[in-house]
C-alpha cells in the first residue's frame, strides 16, 4: 500500500470508527487538539492500524506522533 | 494519653511496613518459586498463589487492626461473588486499599506495576498469581477484556494511581470504563473511604494520621453497561459515557 491508499485508510478509520467529520481530516491536522482524539482513541487508532498493515507502532514512537503525516513516516520507517 | 497513643501507633505502622516488607521477601524468595515446582499445572498454581496472597493480606489487616493502627468496616459483602466473573471498580485513596480488596476476593485478577513485576523479589509472586503487568496501553487493555472473558475477575482503579490528595474533584481515565464495554463483563462498583486520610499518594508512612484510621469498604451491587448507559450509541460514545456514569456514581457517594 502507498502513502496515498494508507491515507485514505486511516481517514475511514477515523471518520468511521473515532467519529470525526470527515472535512477536518487532513495530512497535516494535529491528531490531539484538532480532530480531539483522546488517549483512548489513540490506542484504538493504533490497534486498527496494526489490523491494516501488519505494523506495530513502538510506543516510545506513538508518543511523538501528533499528524497523519506523522503516522505516515513512523510506518515507511517500520 | 493521646501522644501515648500517637507514638504506639507511629510503632504499629512502622513495624506493619517491616512486617509487610519482610514478608514479601520470604514469600517472593522462597515460597511463590517452590509453587513452581510443586504445583505444575498452570491454573491451579494461579489459584493456589492468590488463595495465598489473599490469605497473607487478611492476616496482614488483622494484625494493623490488632495492633490498633487501624479498624476497617465492610459493607455489601453480599455481592461478592466468587464464582462469577466480575469487573471490580473501586476508588483508590490509600496504599492499604488494595490489601482489603485482594483478601475480599482472593482469586480476583490485578493489575501490577511493571517496576513491581520485573522487581527480583517480586517477581516469582506476580508471575506465580499469573497477574497483569502494566505494560504499553493497548496490550494491557486487550489482556484485560481476554482475561475477564476467560473467566477470571478483574479489580481495575479508574483513577489509575492513588487519589491525589487534596484534589477538588475525582479524576477517572478512560481505561476502566473500555474494558467493562469490551469486555461486557458484570461491574461492581466499591466505594473506599479512609477516615482520616493516610497512606496516600507521595505521602510517606510516617505521616500517621492523628487518630486510628477507619477504611470504609462499600461494595454496591452488581451493575452493568447495559444499565449504567442505556440505549445502543457506538463502543466508543458507550465507553465515553459510562465513564462518566461511573465517576458520577464515585463522586457523588463520596463528597
Amino acid at each position: 500500500m502507498n502513502d496515498d491508499q494508507l491515507f485514505i485508510k486511516i481517514k475511514e478509520i477515523l471518520v468511521k470508527q473515532l467519529e470525526i467529520d470527515e472535512s477536518v481530516v487532513t495530512l497535516d491536522a494535529n491528531l490531539y487538539e484538532e480532530l480531539e482524539i483522546d488517549s483512548i482513541d489513540a490506542v484504538d487508532l493504533m490497534v486498527q492500524i496494526k489490523e491494516l498493515t501488519g505494523k506495530k507502532i513502538p510506543p516510545d514512537q506513538f508518543q511523538k506522533i501528533r499528524t497523519i503525516a506523522d503516522v505516515l513516516e513512523v510506518l515507511s520507517r517500520l | 494519653m493521646k501522644r501515648l497513643n500517637f507514638a504506639w501507633r507511629l510503632f504499629a505502622t512502622g513495624f506493619s511496613f517491616a512486617v509487610f516488607g519482610l514478608g514479601g521477601l520470604i514469600l517472593g524468595l522462597f515460597l511463590f518459586p517452590l509453587l513452581f515446582v510443586v504445583v505444575r499445572d498452570d491454573r491451579n498454581r494461579q489459584a493456589v498463589a492468590r488463595s495465598l496472597i489473599s490469605k497473607a493480606f487478611g492476616a496482614f489487616v488483622w494484625m494493623m487492626k490488632s495492633l490498633g493502627a487501624l479498624s476497617y468496616q465492610v459493607q455489601g459483602a453480599e455481592h461478592i461473588c466468587s464464582n462469577r466473573s466480575q469487573l471490580i471498580i473501586a476508588n483508590h485513596p490509600t496504599l492499604i486499599d488494595v490489601v482489603f480488596l485482594v483478601s475480599l476476593f482472593p482469586q480476583t485478577n490485578c493489575v501490577i506495576k511493571e517496576a513491581v513485576t520485573r522487581n527480583p523479589f517480586m517477581r516469582s509472586t506476580v508471575a506465580a498469581a499469573n497477574y497483569i503487568s502494566n505494560s504499553e496501553t493497548h496490550e494491557l487493555l486487550q489482556s484485560c477484556v481476554a482475561r475477564l472473558k476467560g473467566g477470571e475477575s478483574l479489580l481495575l482503579f479508574p483513577e489509575g494511581t492513588r487519589t491525589t490528595k487534596g484534589s477538588q474533584q475525582l479524576e477517572f481515565k478512560l481505561g476502566a470504563a473500555s474494558v467493562a464495554v469490551d469486555s461486557e463483563a458484570e461491574i461492581l462498583p466499591i466505594l473506599i473511604r479512609c477516615t482520616p486520610p493516610t497512606l496516600g499518594k507521595h505521602e510517606p508512612w510516617y505521616k500517621i494520621p492523628p487518630r486510628r484510621f477507619l477504611v470504609s469498604i462499600h461494595i454496591l451491587g452488581p451493575t452493568s453497561v447495559g444499565q449504567l448507559v442505556p440505549g445502543n450509541a457506538s463502543p466508543r460514545h458507550m465507553k465515553r459515557a459510562l465513564n462518566k456514569a461511573l465517576l458520577n456514581i464515585f463522586s457523588q457517594a463520596l463528597s
